[in-house]
């Protein structure tokens, strides 16, 4: 029960919280003061309690006015007023009398403004649409023409409608958080300051939103929406964005969601509805390393939207790597007659390259009439292809004549850009070794060993290697960039790496062995009756050794649908820098928690090593045309770990990359071996260098040193912005001259977001209207803040009663009335 | 192609009337270029299908019931564990090696894959029974004679590199000595392992063993080799068939057919033979339909497989569905030789588009 109340802070109220004793550091500013009663009867029981109290009273006053005689009334009037004084007090600590204190506080809920971030809001529409068009041309104050000649890029429109004045109209809803979003959703403002602090009038204090970047390379919208959701406190949220959702989810789910959490989602549509008409290069396809006067197929994919079945002309450009987009010769120009549906069509020429060095080709479309966009027709970034002026030189060591062995050096000697000499152990001695270099000694001395630029091993049979000859072999490696690949078979590889005159290869391989001397009696016994699929790492698929196709995915689902394995021999792990690419998907050989790897690469000094832990790539001849796919496998393994020694062949280190083209957003790793003046491995605690495009330094980075690897260096950074990007580390020599150790490669937009790229305007108007919000045209964006529920609230924060009665004041009281009716009675002798 | 062919009829008789020698020769060797020209832009243009769009659902199961019926014919244990048969044609050498290689046309190796334990076991029989002489034979068993040793011997040849059976390489040795002793004169082999007259049929199963043989890095005199070449050249009459014995005329779609193989076996994939010895195939289809069914097509499929282009599209599919039509319903072919024969054959010509046997392969 309530008795009355007041507000801290005055005069009143600091009397009595003086009075009941409440210490005033207890007291909150502002807030309001209830004096109430905390056990109070209710309904009849306060009649109940009255009479009671009543009764008590008269009976009190009756026993008194009954004392002896002696005393005068007056006195035992008095008593009487003493003792029901004592009873009413206890009757009011029955009640229960206590102070609490309320305050008000203001919810303000969050308004989340979420900007799509992806590649696509960069499109300049050109507004077919008439309609679009129109609204267009209002919200910019321009007329039709003038729209469609400047095409205004989404973003731009983004910004200009999102004004300080909306934001600051918004924030009197609520607290404005934003968020830009793409493959992931990023938080970019929280709104900290309080709306009533900003001044109304000076333009100056409202805030602005900071400038977006559409780099993003998808555009998930389901996840960005899940993410606001999971603010309890969302009461709205408005987003920007083309809704080209490019990731799974379904739209109408979350926004299903979001009517039952009644939070509403504002969408505010960006783009051109219709979708354009457009030839847009999408990919190019070819191999990074060529040889000179070797045709090569540089294959293209082309896009073509609302074109219908036209003859478009197709070039093959030859590109300058210094200044970018510079044309250096048109080299070829093809027709080709599209197909009446809109989709993807493949061209691809046969050049052959006649000058040796680092070369970039494109391949361009001519343009069409009211295009969306002409600067998609020639490929984002060339692709880059060096051409080498010497075939790679591979020599082939086999222990048996495995079908392993067979099928490679058919494959190798057909290739043209191999040399391959065979070494077979087991061959008849009359016979000539193999190859389309055959050799008549086994190249024993260093000066025939370094004349190669990889070696393959497959397992070679111990006997007949010396220790020298190994040592060789790691030199080869370390110093002078050989690539080396090692495949075990059970025939020989227990008793070759347990040798002690072969087993040094140990040291080469990029795995770790466990027990290697029991396992050739081990695998003498064993029957491989079951095959196990490939153990696929997918976030490797893009390495040079595994990409079948520039699209990982289809690389990956590729590699799936290759031949299992039966036979492997028992790694343990990969070493700490080696790259699993493969692994064992059979549980039981997982050890440590690291499963069984069974293609490994890795670095050994300057030279690039592979290891091949199972036997029976032969069995992927069967997937493909022409046993695509293992050729292919063997060819990028060759080129791979011939690569390393191509790039040493350049100066005083080199720079690699794990692909030539990435897409924007996507990291980059970078790393560099580099040596000095005397060519030591380079010993320093970072390493500066410059990433351009074209000419122009894009950006600065700091290589640094690789723990446990002297020389090596490594850097990384996300792509950004599309071009021929060209990492640079610029040394001296021995004159003091500078030194350029440079490595190109090209960042592309994201295919994912090239691919659809008008508004997708019905999606998002379901969206909208299922979760209780409402889609607006760019022009209607103003009408925005009206729609938005206000949805601060107050509410009232009372504190716990305190109790007044539980005071060492009341009990002085009660002490005080009895001790003075005992002494009126001493006084009048009535004790 | 069509007109390349007009073009070399129409040089034909050209040259038939003509008086000059040189001109004749000149003519004719132009059509003839012209012919091969044709037939190899033939084949390119064509795109090839894939194993997995050849090798039909339909047909995968058939393979899979097929091979199931042939490892269920080996006999595990005693002196034969590894043959496919106690006695005749099924218990000989030359079905151990055939039915071998079925089993490695799978992706099976000795002691690797589904049936690698068939394989290897029929790697043992096969080197148990090769004698110091180095003709296989099962004693006491003959049938199929130098049949039986080229069919054996090309499966030892495929399995070496990968058996752990130490006598293997020995024997292989051993057997390519014999046929050096025993190849004749004109360069083949008849049906006993000595130097007597010769047929095509006998001589390219041995030349396909020794080809294998040196591909594997055993030493094969060059001798040996140019003989056999010169053997099949000097079989094929002027209709690009081959004949049986030397001389003796126009031969058969299935000599033809192995004819054709022993040629691409010696690495001759340019000369004009090769596409007359087609040519004849392509217009005598119906001979495989005959006498040898199996036999003539286990080399008409080799053919046309290093062929390769519209050629192979159009046979493969065609004697694919011919051979699951023949197909019993426990998985077996049959054939005068036995099932294990006809089996083992129609899976090697089924499997022929996973391109896993080394000897086979392009």
């Amino acid at each position: 029960m309530k008795l009355f109340q007041m507000y801290s802070g005055n005069v009143v109220a600091s009397f009595w919280t003086t009075v009941f004793g409440v210490d005033p550091g207890e007291v909150p500013d502002g807030a309001r003061m209830d004096f109430i009663l905390t056990n109070a009867p209710r309904s009849w029981g306060v009649f109940v309690m009255l009479g009671i109290v009543a009764g008590l009273v008269y009976f009190c006053f009756r026993l008194y006015r009954a004392e002896a005689d002696a005393c005068p009334p007056r006195i035992k009037n008095v008593l009487a007023g003493l003792r029901i004084a004592v009873l009413l007090l206890l009757a009011l600590v029955f009640l229960g009398p206590a102070i609490t204190f309320t305050r008000e506080l203001k919810i303000e809920p969050h308004i989340l403004f979420m900007r799509d971030a992806s590649t696509s809001m960069n499109t300049p529409d050109r507004y077919i649409d008439e309609d679009q068009a129109k609204r267009v041309a209002k919200f910019t104050k321009q007329s039709l023409q003038e729209v469609r000649n400047q095409q205004p890029s989404r973003v731009n429109l983004l910004e200009k409608a999102v004004t300080p004045r909306m934001v600051r109209d918004i924030q009197k809803k609520g607290k404005l958080r934003v968020y830009h979003f793409a493959e992931e959703a990023v938080l970019i403002k929280d709104q900290a300051q309080d709306v009533e602090e900003i001044d109304e009038d000076d333009e100056s204090e409202w805030e602005e939103l900071p400038p977006l970047e559409a780099t993003g390379a998808s555009t998930d919208i389901h996840h960005a929406l899940r993410e606001g959701l999971a603010d309890k406190s969302t009461s709205a949220i408005v987003l920007f964005t083309d809704g080209q959702h490019t990731a799974p989810g379904e739209l109408l789910d979350v926004a299903g969601d979001a009517s039952d959490r009644g939070v509403p989602i504002f969408v505010v549509g960006i783009g051109d509805p219709v979708p354009p008409r457009n030839l847009q290069v999408v990919e190019m396809i070819a191999d990074t390393q060529v040889w000179l006067n070797d045709p090569f197929e540089i294959r293209a994919v082309i896009s073509a939207q609302g074109v219908g079945d036209e003859s478009i002309s197709v070039e093959l450009i030859e590109k300058s790597t210094e200044n970018e987009g510079e044309d250096l010769a048109v080299l070829e120009t093809k027709e080709v007659v599209l197909p009446a549906e809109d989709g993807n069509t493949r061209v691809s020429f046969t050049y052959k390259p006649t000058k040796p060095g680092r070369h970039a080709y494109a391949v361009r479309v001519q343009q069409l009439d009211n295009e969306l966009s002409e600067s998609d027709n020639e490929a984002p970034a060339p692709v880059l292809v060096n051409v080498l002026d010497e075939s790679a030189r591979v020599l082939l060591v086999s222990g048996r004549p495995s079908w392993e062995y067979r099928d490679l050096v058919k494959l190798l000697t057909r290739e043209k850009f191999i040399n391959v000499s065979a070494w077979l152990q087991t061959l008849d001695p009359s016979r000539v070794q193999a190859g389309n270099v055959p050799i008549r000694a086994f190249p024993n001395g260093k000066s025939e060993l370094f004349e190669y630029d990889v070696i393959l091993l497959l397992d070679p049979d111990p006997n007949g290697l010396d220790p020298e000859w190994v040592d060789l072999l790691k030199k080869f490696a370390r110093e002078h960039a050989g690539g080396i690949l090692y495949m075990p078979a059970p025939r020989n590889a227990g008793r070759f790496l347990a040798n002690p005159a072969s087993g040094g290869i140990k040291d080469i391989l990029p795995v770790r062995f466990g027990d290697v001397g029991s396992m050739e009696v081990s695998s003498l016994l064993s029957m491989y009756n079951q095959d196990w699929p490939l153990g696929i790492l997918r976030s490797n698929v893009d390495h040079p050794m595994m990409s079948f196709y520039q699209d990982e995915e289809s690389s990956f689902q590729q590699w799936k649908n290759l031949n299992g394995i039966y036979w492997s021999f028992p790694a343990a792990e990969p070493k700490p820098s080696a790259r699993t690419l493969i692994q064992h998907t059979n549980p039981n050989l997982t050890q440590n928690d690291t499963a069984r790897p069974l293609l490994v690469t890795g670095q050994y000094g300057s030279g690039r090593t592979v290891y091949v832990g199972f036997n029976g790539t032969w069995r992927w001849r069967s997937k493909g045309r022409d046993a695509e796919f293992y050729n292919r496998f063997w060819v990028q393994a060759i080129r791979y770990l011939v690569k390393g020694r191509a790039l040493e062949a350049e100066g005083r280190g080199f720079i690699e990359t794990e692909k030539e083209t990435y897409q924007i957003g996507e990291r980059i790793s970078l790393s560099a071996k580099l040596r000095d003046k005397n060519y030591n491995d380079l010993e320093v605690e970072g390493v500066e260098a410059n990433v351009l495009i074209g000419e122009e330094t894009f950006d600065d980075l700091v290589f640094n040193p690789v723990p446990g690897d002297p020389g090596r260096y490594q850097a990384g950074l996300i792509g950004t912005r599309a071009g021929l990007h060209r990492v640079r580390i610029v040394g001296e020599n021995e004159e003091g001259e500078p030194v350029k150790i440079e490595k190109e490669f090209a960042v592309i937009p994201p295919n994912l977001e090239t691919r659809a790229v008008w508004l997708n305007q019905k999606p998002l108007q379901a969206m909208a209207q299922l979760s209780g919000g409402k889609y607006f045209h760019i022009d209607e964006v103003k009408d925005l803040v009206k729609a938005i529920p206000n949805r601060i609230r107050t509410i009232e924060n009372q504190s716990p009663p305190k109790p007044v009665w539980d005071t060492s004041r009341m009990l002085i009281l009660l002490v005080v009335l009895l001790g003075f009716e005992w002494a009126l009675r001493k006084r009048f002798k009535l004790l | 192609m069509v007109s390349a062919c007009i073009l070399w009829d129409y040089a034909a008789c050209i040259a038939l009337n003509q008086k000059d020698k040189m001109k004749r020769k000149v003519l004719a060797w132009w059509a003839m270029v012209a012919c091969v020209f044709a037939s190899s832009v033939w084949a390119q243009d064509v795109v090839e299908k894939t194993a997995d769009e050849l090798i039909t659902p339909k047909a995968r199961a058939s393979v899979s019931k097929g091979l199931r019926f042939l490892a269920g014919r080996q006999i595990t244990s005693g002196r034969d564990k590894g043959a496919f048969g106690a006695a005749s044609y099924a218990g000989s050498v030359g079905i151990a090696g055939l039915a071998g290689l079925a089993l490695m046309a799978d992706g099976n190796t000795p002691g690797v894959g589904r049936y690698g334990k068939q394989v290897e076991n029929a790697v043992g029989f096969v080197v148990r029974n090769t004698n110091n002489s180095g003709y296989i034979a099962k004693s006491g068993n003959e049938v199929g004679n130098m049949y039986s040793h080229g069919f054996a011997m090309l499966f030892l040849t495929q399995a070496t590199g990968m058996s752990m059976n130490k006598d293997l390489d020995d024997k292989i040795r051993q057997s390519i000595n014999m046929l050096v002793t025993a190849q004749n004169n004109q360069g083949g082999w008849r049906y006993r392992p000595v130097k007597s007259d010769a047929d095509l049929s006998v001589t390219v199963c041995q030349i396909m063993a020794l080809r294998a043989a040196r591909d594997a890095g055993f030493h094969v005199p060059d001798k040996t080799r140019d003989l056999c070449i010169e053997y099949v050249r000097k079989s094929q009459a002027k209709n690009g068939s081959f004949s049986y014995t030397m001389g003796r005329g126009g031969g058969s779609f299935a000599l033809t057919a192995s004819g054709v193989v022993s040629l691409y076996s010696a690495g001759i994939y340019d000369d004009p033979m090769i596409e007359q010895g087609l040519k004849f195939l392509d217009t005598n289809a119906m001979g495989s339909t005959s006498h040898y069914y199996y036999y003539g097509n286990y080399y008409a499929i080799q053919a046309m497989w290093h062929a390769g282009g519209k050629r192979w599209n159009t046979w493969y599919p065609r004697l694919r569905d011919e051979l699951l039509s023949k197909q019993a319903a426990d998985g077996s072919w049959s054939s005068s030789y036995g099932p294990e024969y006809g089996t083992a054959m129609a899976l090697i010509i089924l499997q022929m588009p996973l391109d896993q046997i080394p000897v086979f392969a392009r």
